[in-house]
């Protein structure tokens, strides 16, 4: 029934371009890509343990890339998308041999000052654009009216390959490391795990998955900033949305963005009060709900990702 | 197998704890340790596995030196330890545990980690509690858990940090029985424990420890009869 519905989803999802209007295109984008990105940062955050809150670093470099990659290299929009995540990844393995030295609130910290650092360096870098920015050059390898579907699609892409991943990763044996030093690290060392090459592949995975989505959000855009694309509030609505919809948990991010993308809309009339909403609304859920809006589903769902009893 | 142990000591600032160690035990045999609380039996067992570093000594496995090594990389080597405060993960199944013990420890495939869980399950008497979480296990049960999980991974030496406690007097039987029936000659045997006669039971030599200092190591008879562990297992008030 579940896999029903499920699956009816994505079909409406995927053929939504044909009946939608551009607007309502473009927020299902926007929906998407903070699915995606909340899913990747669940990933390192709820089931690895790495509460980042320099997220926005790889949303900006995941940005850049594309638009580097597609000017320098001439490489087209639809092939530098997946690249970008590929350039972010790497920024994210190069980093941990320092950021992994740091622990809890330290690595936290020590995210956010790696994304300050990165945005001065691109502000101060001249073929980006400094300051001011860069147009996509790329924007030409597409027809002007596919632009809009191209983008929603290409989100729908990675939100669905983000959640199919971590889905993916939780039930397969490496699931069971990441879970077992979440739990207990001393307890999971102790029978053979390996916490930094868990850490390492949770780490480089989300950061992969969160350039690719924010390639995608700045294709959308066709212009790139550093104050856009470095900015604090995506690691922001990132945390809010994960953890309002549940850390952790597969369904977390998606109940979350609903959430998120409810009070933003219904209450767009007024202004920023939507993110006061939100802080309500987060400081209620941990209150009331510290499982996150996912734990509501619980009498409904099976949520035991566990490992398949047979072969 | 052979698991040769030599000089190891550790201080906690001016406390010493474990105060040059050197005990050396075969494959098929099984060493017992006892000593008062606090004597720094489970130290011992946190040098060997590394999970604290030493300040001095060596721990070889076969010839090859651990000493250097991190905890994960010493389960590689085939030494593993019990808890003596269970640690369960709290999310993961009593089966998952076990598979996750067969393939991060003994490096077993999915398949074979499979197998290996449900044997594990049966030989500790986990079968009817393999779908439920580590959090929801009762004490007993987690020290039970505790056993099964060094076991998955197909250990050459297994560190048994008091895993009798609580047991009735019949299931410290069918443990002693347990632990008999793993001996080989491919695997080392550790097992602190107060109980003197399940210690006697399963047993070829018990090692006396008291303030980080190895006071006694032969053959059970002598050392329950030995002057000294009566007088510290009487005078010893537990404090910890
Ligand atoms: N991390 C630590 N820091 C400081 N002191 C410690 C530490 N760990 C253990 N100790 C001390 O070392 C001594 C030995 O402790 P240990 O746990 O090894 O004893 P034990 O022989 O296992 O006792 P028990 O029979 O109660 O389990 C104790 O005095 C304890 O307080
Ligand atoms: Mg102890």
């Amino acid at each position: 029934m579940t896999r029903i519905l499920l699956l009816l989803t994505c079909v409406v999802l995927t053929v939504l371009p044909f009946f939608a209007g551009r607007s309502t295109l473009f927020l299902g984008m926007e929906i998407l890509v903070i699915v995606a990105l909340s899913q990747a940062w669940n990933l390192a955050a709820g089931y690895g343990g790495l509460l980042s809150l320099g997220h926005h670093a790889f949303v900006g470099i995941g940005g850049y890339a594309l638009y580097a990659l597609s000017r320098d290299l001439g490489i087209h929009v639809l092939f530098a998308v997946p690249l970008a995540g590929v350039v972010t990844g790497l920024f994210a393995l190069a980093v941990t041999p320092i950021l992994f030295r740091l622990r809890a609130v330290y690595f936290a910290v020590g995210m956010w000052v790696a994304a300050e650092i990165v945005r001065i360096l691109v502000m101060r870098a001249d073929w980006l654009g400094g300051a001011s920015g860069l147009p996509l050059a790329g924007a030409r390898d597409l027809p002007r009216a596919w632009m809009s579907p191209a983008a929603y699609w290409m989100a729908l892409a990675v939100a669905l390959g983000t959640t199919c991943l971590v889905w993916w990763l939780m039930r397969s044996e490496f699931g069971l490391r990441v879970r077992a030093l979440r739990d207990d690290e001393v307890a999971a060392r102790s029978i053979g795990v390996k916490p930094h090459r868990v850490r390492l592949t949770v780490f480089v995975l989300s950061a992969t998955a969160t350039g690719m989505a924010a390639a995608v959000s700045f294709f959308s855009t066709l212009f790139i900033t550093p104050l856009g694309a470095f900015d604090m509030g995506w690691v922001i609505t990132i945390v809010f949305v994960t953890v309002i919809g549940g850390m952790g948990r597969l369904s977390g991010p998606v109940l979350g963005a609903a959430l998120y993308f409810i009070l933003r809309e219904s209450l767009a009339d007024f202004g920023n009060w939507y993110l006061i909403a939100l802080g309500v609304a987060a400081i209620l859920t941990m209150l009331v709900l510290p499982g996150g809006l996912a734990s509501l589903m619980d009498p409904f769902f099976n949520r035991s990702k566990t490992v398949k009893e047979q072969p | 197998m052979m698991l040769e142990v030599r000089g190891l000591a550790k201080a906690f600032g001016a406390l010493t704890v474990i105060d040059d160690v050197s005990v050396t035990v075969s494959g098929g045999q099984a060493l017992g340790v006892m000593g008062p609380n606090g004597a720094g039996k489970s130290t011992f067992f946190d040098l060997l596995t590394g999970i604290t570093p030493a300040d001095a000594g060596q721990v070889c496995l076969n010839g090859t030196d651990l000493s250097r090594l991190s905890t994960e990389a010493r389960v590689r080597h085939g030494l593993v330890r019990a808890f003596q405060i269970p640690k369960p993960f709290a999310t993961l199944t009593v089966r998952e545990h076990l598979i996750l013990a067969a393939t991060a420890g003994a490096g077993l495939d999915r398949k074979a980690a499979l197998r290996e869980a449900d044997n594990v399950l049966e030989r500790t008497g986990l079968t009817g509690l393999a779908a439920q979480t580590g959090g929801s296990l009762r004490l007993l049960d987690r020290k039970r858990l505790e056993l099964a999980k060094t076991l998955a991974t197909r250990p050459r030496v297994i560190l048994l940090d008091e895993i009798s406690g609580g047991l009735t007097e019949g299931e410290v039987h069918a443990l002693v029985d347990l632990i008999h029936s793993l001996k080989s000659p491919d695997l080392v045997i550790l097992w602190i424990e107060h109980i003197a006669h399940a210690l006697s039971a399963t047993c070829d030599r018990i090692m006396m420890l008291h303030l980080g200092r190895k006071v006694i190591e032969d053959t059970p008879d002598k050392v329950t009869s030995d002057a000294r562990v009566r007088e510290l297992y009487l005078g010893a008030v537990p404090h910890a």
